[in-house]
């Protein structure tokens, strides 16, 4: 009898969790084969029933053609291997490493043992990849084929170039590949091997490839096993709708603002690295921040921020791409320039970098000189500096907004029936708030530490390249950001041009050329941007800016004394952490319009910040009172 | 002063709509049956081009780009079935396809430039499509037009009958009073009886069989006839569905009443489902009788070239072959302009397509359907051939005699429904006509009542439906003239 992908895992799960439990206790967490990856990873109850692994196994079984062998390369504890087999597929589960091979063979034993219907499915190679040709039908699952050095990848391509079909993740492939190039270098080094079908599982992050003669792809398939969504809907229909996403300002109350007044809503735009050169950073901020005439139009004085990596090569074209063995900054270099934008907070977010030595020594220099970035995106490892991090679980391709105020039950109802939570399959079961976080909070509190909040990113159902952008940045959708009052963080590859609409990997996505930067399409999309900003209805701001606005306007806490002529309001965080005043930057409260004075004071301060008061446009009888909000200036050269 | 009408509740009336009455095809599990398209393939699309802004270059260059097969400034032909519309009369101006470039109104008439290239190309059936017949000139301040009379409708249709110019498929144009109005008429008066231009009755007797009317847009569902894989699927789509603008209709004064649609809780279960997952949707014109109109997609921007390559996406081509759908493309491709901004924006910044026709996205998502028509997944062909496809497979009337060696479909002579004429299948009615079988039956013959002899079908492993055959006529597509 076959299973499905869950029940599969389930069944492995309930062999290999007391098996590798023992051989820890027995030999080690090295000897064992599992190290430290996999022994927090059995400490977390679960080996093969887990993101990564069954829903793989699930694509593979559903969305993939049938084949008559499949080859898990570097397969680990064999649980992806092992949870084929109990699918009914034919699998060969190869490992290079002595350890890790022993706790294959010793998995299969053990199946041999309490399963032997899956374990007559499945063998095990001591090798990477099989030297011996794989047969005919066959498809190589490559998804972490890793720790191979420079000089020995052409062989590895070549073994794998004999296979019908091949399932990689690119980020993972022949070596790390942090950024999005390198990703697409990966595909390509396939593709160039006659794979020329090309279909991503974006979700996973794999990348199926297969030549011409495998069999299509089935059809009428379900992609992905729904979560119990009518559970989800009670769960989350059960609750106030006050606490569903929406920032909910209590009416005749001392309360925080949604956003700095006098805005409606929100936005911030995540700008990647890929193909980023100085000259495209320069131009596109020229325009869009710039208060000066360009080629284009006078600048439209938008706070859109920028990011930068670590280049560990001199060849490579990402701009503030510093290499990590650099020397100090000379005077114009693109490091200098780095420091300087980043002092002045218009580049807050490192990306695509795993932190090594090398890394954090440049990091600690650039702190020395007074730049720290507070945004990751996709960056492995600690960093102590980072106060909001994000990675691409963490992207959002349909709902357009967070914090969306739905305005009636029903709405809510509807938003969150037709919400595709299949996304968010990896994090079930979750409790309520983790469920209302993920569909409609950019923050997602509980995921890490205090110190690093994860956050949503936006990227839209297309590739978020820089063609992308005005259709998914409709009219219609922007006005709905500010009607709904919502807030958002969206991924840009900026430098990145790639045919709208294509599939991935079809899509020629290569560097913007600078000419093509501000045309027909995308001077009109940003011109209706800096108009609900120049409005004063969409707050535009760097992404650290605005996450730090939604973290304030969560963590604080508001005590009010209310006296016949004055009401007294201390501020404090929720974590009675101390807070200091330049955090409180574009602090607003919402007051009824009867109030008396208004003073507002930081716990443990004396003296009064220096707030004003108008009517609140967005509160029916109510003022704000508030610090204005300050843009940041685009150092115009 | 409008009588009140009881607003139509979608979500009431569709609750557990099983799948298989959602609007998917469905195959007779042990019998037979029309087959979703021609064989051998397993979707359908078709474009709807409205010719508004299109000049003389640009026409002949996306034509030959996409319907021809030599060098062509896009690029080497693509070898599609793809037509195009045209108009009876428009304003005084450039030389769009229009046999006449004055009003109705205006006497002497005098035939436009492009009047032979209509009557060559729809002689041929590539302009399947009239758009609306034209335009009026408004009344000054106001969006009522002038001078429009029954007799422009009955001397247009009169014309194109005596040129052997026979289009089946009739589309609203922007505002135009020789539009139909179905349930949610209001400007429109070709189906108004109390309005001097009605003509309805000249427009069904000449051939149209086939309305596009204004409402009848899907904006963010691509396709209609969608299997939908789970009832979790077509509950969430049902939900998701924009129901309003179906069940309204509003007046000269933009005040909206609820849309009258006549009949029992059954049929308006039917109806519903038809708005939500059919091409072709069987209501009542102004005039009481009823009418087939059909849907076309236009996604959330305007459909102009260049918004093409986001309304139409590699994603959505992927779901509709998956899903076994069908879409007809609403489209402007002689005009251009920038993505994603609202009209008041976007109209102010667009300019008339040239040649190259297209950009390189376009092109890019054209290349796509041509390898998906050439692959035999994807039948790309004129929107009247398409829609009479679609209404055979609802329409057609045979029996089978399954004896052991052989079962023997008999096709009734007669096919038409309430909303046509009754009339003989034709050839254009056998191009393609397609049937589905159980893979284990014996051999199948296929004949015509009181004709003499048998259908030379084919037989074939149905890739689309596994355990299945197609038993068909091939399709033969028109041929672009070079």
């Amino acid at each position: 009898m076959t299973l499905t992908a869950a029940k599969a895992a389930e069944r492995v799960d309930g062999i290999l969790m007391p098996l590798h439990g023992r051989r820890v206790m027995e030999l080690g967490v090295d000897p064992s084969g599992l190290f430290d990856h996999y022994k927090a990873i059995l400490d977390g109850g679960h080996i093969a029933n887990r993101r990564g692994v069954s829903d793989l196994a699930h694509v593979i079984g559903q969305s993939l053609p049938r084949f008559d062998a499949y080859h898990v390369l570097r397969s680990g504890l064999g649980e992806l291997a092992f949870v084929l087999s109990a699918m009914g597929l034919r699998v060969l589960a190869c490992e290079a490493n002595t350890q890790r091979f022993a706790a294959v063979e010793a998995g299969v034993q053990a199946l041999e043992r309490e399963a032997p219907e899956i374990a007559q499915q499945i063998a095990a190679l001591h090798e990477a990849v099989p030297s011996a040709p794989p047969g005919d039908n066959v498809l190589c699952i490559a998804h972490h084929l890793m720790g191979f050095s420079a000089d020995q990848e052409d062989a590895v391509l070549a073994l794998l170039s004999r296979y019908d079909a091949v399932l990689i993740e690119p980020r993972l492939f022949l070596h790390l590949r942090p950024t999005i190039a390198e990703q697409d270098e990966a595909v390509e080094a396939i593709r160039r091997r006659g794979f020329t079908f090309i279909r991503e599982f974006s979700g996973l992050g794999v990348v199926y490839c297969a030549k011409p003669t495998v069999a299509p792809m089935p059809t009428m398939t379900v992609r992905s096993e729904l979560p119990a969504v009518t559970n989800i809907v009670d769960a989350l229909t059960a609750m106030p709708i006050e606490e569903t996403g929406h920032h909910h300002v209590r009416l005749g109350a001392v309360s925080i603002r949604d956003y700095p007044f006098p805005f409606a809503g929100a936005l911030a735009i995540a700008c990647g690295v890929a193909w980023q050169s100085r000259a495209h950073f320069q131009q596109l901020r020229d325009f869009l921040c710039g208060d000066g005439e360009t080629p284009f139009g006078h600048g439209l004085g938008l706070e859109v921020g920028g990011a930068f990596t670590f280049s560990r090569d001199s060849g490579r074209v990402a701009c503030f791409g510093v290499g990590v063995a650099a020397a100090p900054a000379a005077a114009g270099s693109d490091e200098a320039l780095l420091v300087e934008l980043g002092r002045a907070g218009w580049v807050d977010t490192l990306r695509d970098v795993v932190i090594d030595d090398a890394v954090r020594r440049k990091l600690e220099a650039l702190a020395s000189a007074g730049f720290e970035p507070t945004v990751g995106v996709d960056v492995g490892g600690d960093l102590a500096s980072l106060r909001f991090t994000s990675d691409r679980q963490l992207l959002e391709r349909t709902k357009f907004g967070e914090h969306v105020n739905f305005g009636s039950e029903p709405r809510l109802v509807e938003a969150i029936q037709s919400y595709p939570w299949e996304q968010w399959q990896h994090v079930f079961p979750a409790s309520q708030e983790r469920l209302i976080r993920c569909f409609n909070s950019v923050l997602q509190s509980d995921r890490f530490g205090e110190d690093a909040r994860p956050f949503k990113r936006f990227s839209g159902s297309m590739r978020p390249t820089w063609t992308n952008f005005p259709p998914e940045f409709r009219t219609d959708r922007l006005d709905a950001l500010t009607n709904q009052r919502a807030a958002m963080i969206v991924e840009l590859e900026a430098s990145a041009w790639s045919l709208i609409g294509a599939a991935p990997f079809y899509d020629g996505r290569r560097q913007l050329e600078l000419r093509e930067m501000f045309d027909e399409h995308a001077v009109p999309c940003w011109q209706d941007i800096a108009t609900r900003w120049r409005d004063r209805k969409l707050l535009l701001a760097t992404a650290g800016r605005l996450l730090q606005w939604l973290w304030l306007r969560e963590c604080l806490r508001l005590r009010t004394i209310r006296g016949a002529d004055k009401w007294v309001v201390t501020v404090s965080a929720a974590d009675e952490r101390p807070i200091g005043a330049a955090e409180l930057h574009g602090l607003a409260l919402v007051v009824p319009e009867e109030a008396p004075e208004i003073v507002v004071e930081l716990e443990g301060t004396s003296s009064p910040l220096p707030v004003r008061r108008a009517p609140d446009p967005a509160v029916a009888q109510h003022d704000a009172v508030y610090l204005p909000w300050s843009a940041l200036t685009w150092p115009q050269r | 002063m409008a009588v009140p009408v009881r607003p139509l509740d979608p979500f009431a009336l569709l609750t557990d709509l099983p799948v298989e009455q959602g609007g998917a095809h469905q195959l007779r599990t042990d019998g037979v049956s029309v087959r979703a398209y021609p064989y051998p393939y397993i979707a359908a699309l078709s474009i709807s081009n409205d010719l508004d802004g299109m000049h003389q270059e640009c026409f002949d260059g996306w034509h030959a780009f996409v319907n021809g097969h030599g060098p062509t400034p896009d690029g080497d032909g693509l070898g599609l079935e793809v037509g195009d519309s045209f108009w009876i009369w428009t304003y005084p101006g450039p030389e769009l396809l229009s046999l006449h470039l004055h009003y109705a109104h205006v006497e002497p008439r005098q035939d436009s430039s492009r009047a032979g290239q209509i009557v060559e190309l729809g002689r041929l059936g590539w302009l399947d499509t009239l758009h609306s017949m034209g335009n009026w000139p408004f009344e000054e301040g106001s969006d009522r037009c002038l001078h429009a009379l029954r007799d422009q409708a009955a001397y247009a249709l009169d014309r194109l009958d005596r040129l052997g110019v026979k289009p089946s498929v009739y589309v609203n144009h922007s505002s135009s009073v020789s539009n139909v109005g179905g349930p949610w008429g209001w400007y429109q008066h070709a189906d108004d009886p109390e309005h001097p231009f009605y003509c309805m009755d000249l427009i069904k007797a000449f051939g149209f069989k086939y309305f596009w009317i204004d409402e009848c847009v899907n904006f963010g569902k691509f396709g209609d006839h969608l299997q939908y894989p789970t009832q979790h699927h077509l509950d969430r789509a049902i939900r998701q569905f924009p129901w309003a603008a179906w069940l309204r209709r509003r007046d000269y004064e933009g005040v909206t009443y609820n849309a009258e649609f006549p009949g029992d809780s059954d049929a308006h279960r039917q109806l519903l489902t038809s708005f939500f997952n059919k091409t072709l949707i069987r209501v009542n014109g102004r005039d009481g009788k009823p009418l087939l109109a059909f849907k076309r997609h236009r996604g959330f921007d305007q459909p102009i070239m260049s918004t093409f390559c986001n309304q139409v996406t590699d994603a959505d081509l992927d779901a509709l072959e998956e899903m076994r759908g069908v879409v007809i493309v609403y489209q402007h491709f002689g005009r251009k302009g920038p993505r994603g901004r609202a009209p008041a924006l976007s109209r102010k910044l667009r300019s008339t397509v040239t040649s190259p026709a297209f950009d390189e996205h376009a092109r890019a998502r054209f290349h796509s359907i041509a390898e998906r028509f050439h692959a035999g997944r994807l039948w790309v062909a004129l929107q009247s051939r398409l829609l009479n496809y679609l209404w055979l497979r609802d329409t057609l009337r045979f029996g089978v005699q399954q004896a052991e060696a052989k079962w023997l479909v008999t096709i009734e002579e007669e096919i038409g429904c309430d909303a046509t004429a009754w009339r003989r299948v034709d050839d254009g009615d056998l191009n393609g006509l397609s049937f589905s079988v159980p893979s284990h039956a014996p051999e199948v013959v296929v004949t015509i009542a009181g004709r003499n002899g048998t259908l030379p079908v084919l037989r074939a492993p149905d890739p689309g439906w596994p355990g299945r055959d197609a038993v068909y006529l091939p399709w033969r597509q028109l041929e672009w003239p070079t």
